[in-house]
């Protein structure tokens, strides 16, 4: 055996002692969970930090910095694309001691105030608007689905009902709230005279619906939560058929 | 040796000690102040004036036009022993001092000037500003005093005008007390007005032509030895002489005769007279009233018939009736009055009442250690882990049972296959590998056939991730495929690497793609960008295909954000798990969709392989998948089941 | 006391913001170069908080070791598996074949393994949920699940039959029309709260930059 295939074969060992140290916890917590958990965690950690200097900071900093040397300087583009943020990576990791931390700050609001230009510019031009445009092209009766293709009242009635569930989920939320009430419900009951006799419904009528068509969107997205995580599973036990497959194999004299 | 106990601190002392040895209290009296009985006791007595300070002795000559009080007691006066029940608040009053500076000549004591009757609310004006009218009173016990002494030498007082003073209306809260049977045949003595009208048998008397300087009841009281009115101690001395006690007869300059309701102590508060002078009653807040007891409530503030106050026994006021207490109401032992307080309480307040007591005795109470639950066995979880374990193994180790394979190919997928017959076929595509490792087991299935289409047509592939994980992912799932196709690293499909920095870099590198990715991964070494399928890239439009492939809404909905205002008409494409769907559909039915092709789910993965006609991983997952699925189904229906039954239970033993 | 520098940060926050926001609806060559800086200024940064990050880890860890608190020995296999995977990337690269044997032989399959487990996991919470919680949503929320699940599976009985076909047609009308509305409901809703949060920090009404 080469040692390329030892250390595949210590490498699928390995990863199958793991996959069965990981899925005994179906049993109850215990030490190997724990023990194969941290271990994930410290590899997971350690790697994205490499990822981190060597996909990033050196090939955009250090490299730089080290080719030009003190000549950097004068170079103005280098100023901004290198020395510029050297400094601000210096300040940002001031953030470690207590008595420097304050001057992390910049870094901070520059992260900061970038990422809410970006998400804020997004979320208007890209969801918001766009959105709220197509809810209102839906109801043009001329308009054939473009994706399904449905037409007439078929397309009518399907319209509909994505525009109540749409207009009854944003009743249902609610972006502000008293203060004296932050939990206050969306909806109470109210008596109605029936043939039958005085029944409670939901009013207002709109936020009930609201919170029956998240449910039903939470009720679609568990469902495909569950067959996703279903294969998941799959695919390890047969990962461990296969491990046991080649781990035997490796062992076992060939015939 | 008799022995006296001293009014203030109820030292005993010698019967001839002057004053206390522990207090330095006046033992003796220095005046007469009304009968015998009556008399609150020889430390009453007024001082002589040669004992007073200069401005006292002033004050008094003024008053009484006698300039000089004598300072031993008359033989036929004994001062008495004070009695228990004095106060001996008084002896905590120090003598005054005869060198102890009194008002300046002229100037009135504010609290002198403040009884003026008739006269402005305004301080006592001094006695420099001129002479103001002369209360009543004032003038009843000068002339009284000058009727009384006639053989009294003038007052040699340092002093020599008499100070003005203003007379002060008397309190107006207060009634006027009545006055003893005693004082039903006497003259008016000088008294005020409002004292003698509070008496109920008697017409308010008038007072007599009163000579200024003399009150008139002092001079009927004063040496016609008239034992009805007690004398009232007055803490004026004057000059230095000894303080004696004087008869009822020698009246001091400024003495005056106690009525007799002053001399009693302990007069059982009377019931509020009829027609007293009527008095707003007070407004108690609505928390007091709830508060008071419900039978002894007392609405107005009563004054007691003048028989039943409380004669003042020492102090300044000493003699006379009706006097606020100096001692809290509380210190004053009195008998409680009939009915008691009864307290209204409700059954809520009674309830939280014993609810109380019943906490503050379990806190008394030794808690006992609670013995540790015992960890129920998590049955329902083992059950679940069984069950699944076997319904995903069986088909894996036994083949079976077999699952028919989807017929009918969802809508989309026709929509996606067309997308990518149609991309340019010089033209890179850009492969986004945003999820988790966790899922690569489900991704790795869905998107294989994707990649087996793209490869299949020839296309060159350039991989990315936002995640520190993605390009190691794209690796295993691009070599994985490229075998089959015998596509090379490097030259038919790139890795671009990690993209730091989340909706940011994903911007970025939209608008600029160059400069957002500075190296690859598993790349031959430098920049990415100068690969020969990369180097005709400058923005994202170059690209001819973006294809997205996740777990999370957020990072589709990134995407989707980000990048359309640099896509330039190119087609984006979401590789989904099953639970992110239903969040990115609405990007994609739209008039105008931002998503123009989406494949997610397992069946979706089969039909497309099956529509290659190449079998892959979502084909050979197919059976063990299906089992999964009905095993859940199962258990499912019967925690429905399970709470239906429950319900109906319930709702029948109700 | 907040220093002066609070004020600052907050005002220089805000700056990069609004030019970053311009930069959607302006043409400028200027704005869009300054705008273009600045975004890369925060790409690097992030890496550079990400290796921030470690360090924090780092020291709780370590403080966690010595001062033997409890499950110590853990936070000692974490801080071996760091350093090493750390050390061993800055070295060979991640790239290199050990620190993808790392990923593939050890991040990987635990990973997936903790996946694997939600399948138990949700499987007993559906149960749960549908046994014990018997309102309005939880019935909709579980019958919607289940239609979703009997029309996405094969089944074992009768998988080629009609009922199957029409379970399928009601899973994709019920996934495709009744859940997206409320879908579309709910992504305007985190997109107007998205918003939302973003002008906050733009209008300095939130200034998470600290002292």
């Amino acid at each position: 055996m080469t040692n390329e295939a030892l250390l595949e074969l210590v490498g699928t060992a390995v990863a199958a002692l793991l996959t069965i140290m990981v899925l005994s916890y179906a049993l109850g917590d215990n030490a190997f969970f724990r023990l194969a958990a941290y271990l994930f965690i410290g590899v997971a950690a350690g790697y994205a930090g490499a990822v981190a200097w060597h996909d990033v900071l050196q090939p955009r900093l250090v490299a730089p910095l080290l080719s030009a040397g003190p000549a950097i300087i004068q170079d103005s583009s280098q100023l901004t694309q290198v020395v510029a943020p050297i400094l601000l990576v210096i300040l940002l990791l001031s953030k470690v001691s207590p008595t420097m931390g304050r001057l992390g700050g910049l870094p901070v609001a520059l992260m900061v105030g970038v990422g809410a230009g970006v998400v804020v510019g997004g979320a208007i031009t890209g969801t918001l608007l766009p959105q709220t445009v197509a809810a209102m092209d839906s109801l043009n009766p001329a308009v054939v689905a473009p994706q399904t293709g449905e037409t007439g009242i078929e397309r009518l009635v399907n319209v509909l009902i994505v525009l109540l569930g749409t207009l009854s989920t944003l009743s249902y939320f609610r972006l502000t709230g008293k203060r004296d009430q932050p939990d206050a419900a969306r909806y109470g009951t109210r008596p109605l005279r029936t043939p039958v006799g005085v029944i409670s419904i939901p009013w207002p009528i709109l936020p009930f619906l609201g919170e029956m068509f998240i449910a039903l969107t939470f009720g679609v997205m568990f469902a495909g939560a569950l067959a996703a995580v279903i294969l998941v599973l799959i695919e390890r036990l047969q990962f461990l058929a296969g491990a046991a497959n080649v781990i035997l194999g490796g062992l076992l004299p060939a015939p | 040796m008799a022995e006296i106990r001293c009014p203030m601190c109820s030292t005993l002392n010698q019967a001839d000690a002057a004053s206390c040895k522990l207090c330095g209290a006046r033992l003796k009296p220095t005046g007469r102040l009304g009968t015998p009985s009556e008399e609150p006791g020889p430390e009453m007595r007024l001082p002589a004036t040669g004992e007073l300070p200069p401005w006292l002795a002033r004050l008094r000559k003024d008053v009484t036009g006698r300039g000089q009080v004598p300072a031993e007691v008359p033989p036929e006066e004994t001062p008495e022993p004070p009695s228990e029940e004095s106060p001996d608040w008084l002896g905590g009053l120090r003598p005054a001092d005869s060198e102890e500076e009194g008002p300046p000549e002229g100037e009135v004591p504010d609290w002198l000037a403040e009884a003026a009757p008739a006269a402005p609310a305004t301080p006592a004006e001094p006695a420099e500003q001129g002479e103001g009218p002369v209360p009543d009173w004032l003038v009843r016990i000068r002339a009284k005093a000058q009727a009384d002494t006639p053989a009294e030498e003038p007052a040699d007082t340092p002093s020599a005008p008499a100070p003005t003073v203003e007379p002060t209306p008397p309190p107006t809260a207060a009634q006027p007390p009545a006055s003893p049977p005693e004082l039903a045949a006497e003259p008016t003595l000088g008294l005020p007005d409002w004292l003698l009208a509070a008496r109920p048998d008697e017409a308010p008397r008038k007072a007599e032509a009163e000579t200024p300087g003399e009150p008139s009841w002092l001079k009927e009281a004063g040496l016609d030895s008239s034992p009805e009115l007690p004398h009232v101690q007055a803490l004026i001395f004057e000059g230095d002489a000894p303080r004696t006690p004087v008869s009822d007869a020698d009246v001091g300059p400024i003495s005056v005769e106690v009525p007799d309701w002053m001399t009693e102590l302990k007069a059982p508060p009377a019931p509020p007279p009829e027609g007293r002078p009527n008095l707003a009653p007070a407004t108690l807040p609505a928390w007091l009233e709830a508060m008071r007891p419900v039978d002894t409530f007392r609405s107005v503030v009563e004054i007691e018939p003048e028989d039943d106050q409380t004669v003042e026994a020492a102090g300044p006021l000493a003699g006379l009736r009706g006097v606020l207490l100096a001692e809290p109401v509380m210190a004053m032992p009195r008998t409680p009055t009939a009915g008691g307080g009864r307290l209204e309480v409700t059954e809520r307040q009674f309830a939280q009442a014993e609810l109380l007591h019943r906490l503050v005795e379990e806190e008394q109470r030794e808690a006992k250690p609670r013995p540790q639950a015992r960890p129920r066995p998590p049955l329902l979880r083992w059950l679940v882990s069984v069950v699944l374990f076997v319904a995903a193994a069986v088909p894996t180790f036994a083949g079976g049972p077999a699952f028919p394979l989807p017929r009918l190919q969802p809508r989309e997928l026709d929509v996606l296959a067309s997308i990518v017959d149609g991309a340019p076929a010089g033209q890179p595509i850009l492969l986004v590998f945003d999820y988790e490792a966790g899922y690569a087991g489900e991704l790795e299935a869905v998107a294989s056939p994707l990649i087996d289409h793209l490869l299949g047509r020839g296309l060159p592939l350039a991989t990315l991730s936002t995640r520190p994980t993605g390009p190691p992912l794209a690796e295993r799932l691009v070599a994985q495929v490229a075998a089959r196709h015998g596509a090379v690293r490097n030259q038919d499909f790139v890795h671009l690497g990690y993209l730091s920095g989340g909706p940011t870099a994903v911007q970025l590198f939209a608008a600029a793609p160059t400069q957002a990715v500075f190296r690859g991964y598993l790349g031959p070494g430098g920049s990415p960008w100068l690969q020969p399928m990369l180097l005709n890239v400058h923005s994202l439009s170059d690209f001819g295909l973006v294809v997205v492939l996740t777990t999370g809404t957020e990072i589709a909905r990134t995407w989707t954000e980000q990048t359309q205002p640099w896509l330039g008409g190119r087609p984006l494409v979401m590789v989904l798990s099953a639970g992110a769907e239903p969040l990115v559909r609405p990007y994609y039915e739209a008039l105008q969709p931002k998503v123009q092709g989406i494949l997610s789910g397992l069946p979706a993965a089969v039909s497309y392989e099956l529509r290659l006609g190449q079998p892959g991983p979502a084909e050979s997952r197919w059976n063990a998948f299906g089992l999964g699925l009905t095993a859940v189904e199962v258990f499912l229906i019967a925690g429905l089941l399970y709470g239906a039954a429950a319900w109906l239970l319930r709702g029948s033993r109700r | 006391m907040r220093s002066g520098l609070h004020y600052l940060w907050t005002a220089l926050a805000i700056l990069f913001g609004v030019l970053v926001l311009s930069g959607y609806v302006l043409a400028v060559p200027s704005l869009q170069s300054i705008r273009s800086l600045l975004m890369q200024w925060a790409v690097v940064l992030s890496a550079a908080a990400l290796l921030l990050g470690l360090v924090n880890m780092l020291s709780v860890h370590w403080n966690k070791v010595g001062a033997q608190e409890k499950g110590w020995p853990y936070s000692a296999l974490l801080l071996l598996s760091l350093l090493g995977t750390f050390i061993l990337g800055l070295v060979f690269g991640p790239d290199s074949a050990i620190l993808t044997a790392l990923f593939n032989d050890i991040q990987q399959p635990v990973e997936a393994s903790l996946v694997a487990l939600l399948a138990i996991t949700l499987t007993v919470a559906g149960f749960r949920l549908v046994a014990r919680r018997r309102n309005a949503a939880s019935v909709v929320f579980a019958v919607s699940a289940l239609i979703v699940l009997l029309g996405t599976g094969p089944w074992l009985i009768g998988g080629d039959g009609s009922w199957f076909l029409t379970m399928g047609e009601l899973r994709a009308w019920w996934s495709q029309v009744w859940a997206a509305g409320a879908a579309r409901g709910l992504l305007l809703g985190v997109a107007l709260g998205a918003t939302v949060t973003g002008l906050r920090v733009l209008l300095g009404s939130d200034r998470p930059y600290g002292d």
